[in-house]
């Protein structure tokens, strides 16, 4: 049986990827997604973790037709760039919506779902990604 | 720091080759440069490659192709920035010589990405994005570069028709280079009705998936004249990076790593936009054929589109950009690619470039690695 994803790598990276962790500068208030252990603004080593809101709206997207190998089953798939309230952008799968249906400006929250697999046996892999926020909620 | 030259120049068509792996690939470009210097030894080699060890289970590339190429067992080493590793090959021959450490030495760069099919070589490609929080996702490099060209559309107000003459001029160009790998003109019309990869990124838009390699010789002042009857200076390197997570950066329309890595080139080479005569830029992408031009300090912002349709660019004016026909027309054997843009600009400057011709005294080729990740601009003067 072979091992595509590496287990510890997927453990290692679980609070970024499921809780949208990331490190705030406590010197000069810089947030920064992914987390880092050094402010790039300041250069302080003073950063503590935090949660990000997970709601925010889309800057750019696309519809990604033709898709990597292990990604057949989800085609297409749709990407964003998202900024969040508190000023920072992430990139993710948008989840939930209807090609047609994205656009520039669409408000989204974060979801956590599945992203891939390694065959019926091996690990699953799954993060934050953003659906449509509905009117009215 | 002692002045460096490139003197020798070695290039296989670009193309699909079931028949030459990365060994004869380079072996092929590197014999024609050792040639073109009259068959004397280079004294160490640096090359540009990015997927021999994803796609090839092949790493401590130098050596081997060293071996291979009948040079001996003189220092090699691989050098490594996606699909710019070719660019820094280039950097750091400049810097092996300059420093004096050596006086004769070979930059190659060489890609075999014909080996599986397009979603697996993709893969391979993916690795220059964040493996960690856009390859993770199932991304692919257009689909990535498809982000940037969305926005860039919509800010500017740029339509579809409009992106399209990008191409149409690569495509033009590149019909009069014999190592082009699609040496054919395409129309606007078919190029904005072309297959969708990742939206609004068409077939058309994409630079090709192809082998190849590129090899130069680069000698000291000393050597230089015995090399060569027509040495060309490199009189400017510049290289810079930037975040690898695109969202983390605070404008998508610009390169900062193309800005400060230029900046540094043309303070080095003492030149100024304006003098330029010829260009090779790093259209790995329509829209970055567009931007490149805007971040290296030739045109404004959201306007090069136009400017491109207004004749702009083409041959005959100053610069000339993309003669062999870029990224989308002439190939992009990714590691190889920026060795191949420092051959040609060489060629044109020297005179003996066999494609569109360019009459000029100061050329620009520059090199990307990834999503403007790693940038290298190099200056050369006649």
């Amino acid at each position: 049986m072979s091992m595509r994803f590496s287990i510890p790598r997927t453990w290692r990276e679980r609070r970024p990827h499921y809780l949208l962790e990331a490190s705030k500068c406590k010197n000069c208030g810089k947030i920064h997604y992914p987390p880092r252990i050094k402010c790039d603004k300041c250069g302080s080593r003073d950063l503590e973790r935090i949660r990000l809101s997970g709601e925010g709206k889309v800057v750019t997207y696309t519809v990604q037709y033709v898709v990597l190998d292990g990604f057949r089953d989800y085609a297409p798939i749709v990407y964003a760039i998202v900024e969040l309230k508190e000023g920072i952008k992430v990139l993710a799968t948008l989840t939930d919506v209807k090609p047609e249906d994205v656009k520039i400006g669409l408000k989204v929250k974060a979801v956590l779902r599945k992203v891939s697999e390694d065959g019926k046996l091996g690990l699953i892999r799954y993060a934050i990604k953003f659906k449509p926020i509905e009117a009215g909620s | 720091m002692r002045k460096v030259y490139v003197v020798g120049i070695g290039l296989t068509k670009i193309g699909r080759f079931f028949d030459k792996g990365l060994r004869e690939l380079f072996a092929e470009a590197a014999i024609k440069a050792l040639d073109d210097i009259g068959g004397e030894k280079v004294q160490a080699l640096v090359v540009g490659n990015m997927m021999s060890s994803s796609l090839g289970e092949q790493n401590n590339l130098g050596a081997i192709l060293a071996d291979y190429a009948g040079l001996g067992g003189i220092p090699a080493f691989k050098v490594e920035a996606a699909c710019g590793s070719g660019g820094v090959a280039v950097y750091t021959g400049y810097s092996l010589v300059a420093s004096g450490l050596f006086d004769i030495v070979m930059v190659g760069g060489v890609e075999k990405q014909t080996e599986y099919p397009t979603r697996i070589v993709s893969k391979g490609l993916a690795q220059a994005s964040d493996a960690e929080y856009e390859l993770f996702y199932g991304i692919s490099f257009t689909g990535l570069n498809a982000l940037v060209m969305r926005k860039y559309m919509e800010t500017y107000g740029i339509s579809r028709d409009e992106m399209s003459v990008w191409p149409v001029l690569m495509h033009k160009n590149a019909s009069k280079n014999p190592y082009a790998q699609l040496p054919f003109e395409v129309t606007i019309e078919q190029v904005s009705n072309s297959m969708l990869i990742a939206d609004p990124i068409r077939l058309l838009d994409s630079s090709p998936i192809g082998d190849g390699a590129a090899a130069l010789v680069l000698a000291s002042e000393k050597y230089a004249r015995k090399l060569s009857d027509t040495p060309v200076e490199i009189a400017g390197v510049g290289l810079a990076t930037d975040h690898i997570y695109i969202a983390y950066r605070d404008d998508l329309l610009k390169l900062k790593a193309t800005i400060n890595a230029s900046k540094v080139a043309y303070r080095m080479a003492k030149v100024e936009p304006s003098q330029i005569d010829v260009v090779e830029e790093h259209d790995a992408f329509t829209v970055l054929g567009y931007m490149n031009l805007e971040d290296l300090g030739f045109s404004e912002r959201g306007k090069t589109p136009k400017e491109i349709a207004e004749g702009r660019f083409h041959p005959g004016d100053k610069p000339t950009v993309n003669p062999s026909g870029g990224l989308k027309a002439r190939g992009h054997p990714v590691g190889a690619t920026g060795v191949y843009q420092v051959a040609e600009v060489a060629m044109q400057l020297r005179g003996d470039y066999p494609g569109v011709k360019v009459n000029g005294e100061i050329g620009l080729a520059q090199s990307i690695g990834g999503l403007g990740t790693t940038v290298s601009v190099t200056i050369l003067r006649r």
